[in-house]
């Protein structure tokens, strides 16, 4: 069921420090917004993949990224023909791939490839960071970081709830197919009725644990506004401030290399 | 008898080469009652869940009324191998408990399934509320519903999973009653259970698991007298086979009525 959970691994990056890797994903994702140019992307998209083999997490990246395979073709397809919407149905000058009476401009098909590359740094960016992080960790780093704990707190226990429900439902679902349910039967409309009596038990067994965790929330004295120790102290290591310096270097550069046009498709 | 249900060196696994199953090989017959004991997360339950399909072995066959599971749906074992899961919660959806039980019986198309339905929440003694919402059940008639729910499609095999688990002594009767009458049926009954009082009281056999491997195969009285088993798998015998074994009687009563059938007329003296 896990799907993006943490994988317990030797490698530099599961040793940084939980926020040193939450600010150094969050300048890969911006820097994947700061330029829109294929080739700039591309090499972001090179780094990117590199840190997916130094995380020893390459294979759940690409198997997971492998599912995206249709979103990234119509990215293509959609950037590419109807970038600009006055030449998708007339030739112009600058018309260089003709599909039928669809026309792209070079323009376009830079956007094409350019975008395609952004969707997958975001993610495999997004993906690194949950998958070195222990939860337990990322809460801490959002907490030290100046996060109000309700929000760290909120989004522990959703990502808990996510696993939970999705093991009753398997569980639900085996149950009534022992009875004969058959969900994957039948024309669409078939098969959305014969979810009900999956969805039925589903909701009622997430009220029933949401009351048991309130209550049991209730017996510790759980106050979200006392103030808060955390079992695993995070520690800034030297690796981590450099990290962090390389990060906002880097940012920083890139921003003066946009101001001035570099990496921008003209 | 015929073997209703066969594995042949099942493994399993949910990650890979995290084996859950290692190698199982049993042969149940029709008509038997059989128990499955043993630690949590040895895999009992993992185990019945191939007996309807709803798990595919890894490596390895089951066989179901001599047909491959890994060549049938679940739906149709199902229809064969009728299984009540442990948490009645898991399943209840509808507004009465009448449509309740006749949920399985309507899907497996069967004729009169409202009649099949009736007879069989008399036999577990809540037909005075077949009018009544499921969801206002007590937890022992939840339970006992979600077996009348299966048996309304008379299966010719029924998996019980911890069935007495938080159950009062009434309602452990009342299940005992129930595996009873269904052993007169020629049915063939499965049971996970840590009840051991219940294990001796009904079961022709007893599977004992432990990480993952079925460790021994024996009638309860085998698996009772045997003091190196049970330690191994920390396992404690029912408290009347504690007292008989403290007080040296041999051969070892299992239940209670054994027990003090020894003590009648005199016929046994310590």
């Amino acid at each position: 069921m896990e799907l993006i959970g943490y994988k317990n691994k030797d490698s530099i990056i599961h040793k940084l420090d939980a926020r040193t890797k939450l600010i150094f994903s969050t300048t890969l994702i911006l820097l994947a917004f700061v330029f829109n140019h294929p080739l700039f992307l591309f090499v972001l998209f090179l780094f990117s993949i590199c840190l997916c083999y130094i995380a020893k997490i390459h294979k759940e990246v690409f198997v997971r990224t492998f599912v995206l395979i249709p979103l990234i073709l119509l990215s293509f397809f959609l950037w590419s023909f109807f970038y600009k919407p006055s030449s998708i149905f007339s030739k112009t000058q600058d018309t260089v791939v003709s599909l039928g009476p669809l026309n792209a401009t070079t323009k376009g098909l830079m956007y094409g490839l350019a975008m395609p590359f952004r969707i997958i740094i975001v993610l495999v960016s997004s993906i690194i960071f949950l998958m070195t992080t222990r939860l337990s960790d990322f809460i801490c780093a959002l907490k030290k970081l100046g996060f109000p704990y309700v929000w760290a707190f909120t989004l522990g226990l959703s990502t808990r709830l996510v696993s939970t429900i999705g093991n009753e439902f398997t569980t639900i679902k085996q149950a009534q197919a022992s009875r004969g349910l058959e969900t994957e039967k039948g024309n669409l409309v078939r098969r959305i009725k014969s979810h009900v009596p999956i969805v039925v038990p589903l909701t009622m067994r997430g009220l029933e644990l949401s009351d048991q965790l309130g209550m049991s929330m209730s017996l510790k004295g759980f106050n979200p506004n006392n103030k808060r120790t955390f079992y695993r102290e995070l520690k800034m290591k030297n690796v981590d401030y450099l990290v962090v310096l390389l990060c906002l270097a880097s940012l920083a550069i890139s921003i003066i290399l946009r101001i001035n046009g570099i990496g921008v498709i003209t | 008898m015929d073997s209703i249900i066969k594995t042949k060196d099942l493994w399993f696994a949910y990650e890979e080469r995290n084996w859950i199953l290692k190698g199982i090989s049993i042969d149940i017959h029709q008509g038997e009652i059989i128990s499955i004991i043993g630690p949590n997360g040895c895999g009992k339950t993992t185990l019945v869940k191939h007996f309807n399909g709803l798990l595919k072995p890894v490596k390895g066959k089951v066989f179901v009324n001599g047909i491959d599971t890994s060549k049938i749906s679940v739906a149709e074992l199902s229809r064969i191998v009728g299984y009540v899961f442990q948490n009645p919660n898991h399943q209840i959806f509808s507004a009465t408990v009448l449509e309740e039980a006749t949920f399985g019986p309507k899907n497996f198309g069967i004729k009169n399934a409202e009649k099949a339905a009736i007879s069989n929440l008399k036999e577990v003694g809540i037909v005075n509320k077949i009018k009544a919402s499921p969801f206002i059940l007590s937890h022992g008639e939840k339970e006992r519903l979600s077996i009348a729910s299966i048996l309304s499609f008379d299966p010719k095999v029924l998996i019980l999973d911890e069935p007495t688990t938080g159950q009062d002594a009434s309602t452990t009767k009342r299940i005992l009653k129930i595996v009873e009458k269904m052993k007169r049926r020629e049915k063939t009954i499965i049971i996970i259970t840590h009840d051991m009082e219940f294990v001796a009281e009904c079961s022709d056999k007893v599977f004992v698991m432990n990480e993952g491997k079925v460790e021994k195969v024996g009638t309860p009285y085998q698996i009772f007298s045997d003091e190196k088993l049970l330690r191994k798998i920390q396992l404690s015998p029912p408290p009347v086979v504690a007292i008989a074994k403290a007080l040296g009687i041999n051969p070892l009563p299992l239940t209670v009525d054994d027990f003090v059938k020894r003590f009648e007329n005199g016929a046994y003296r310590v």
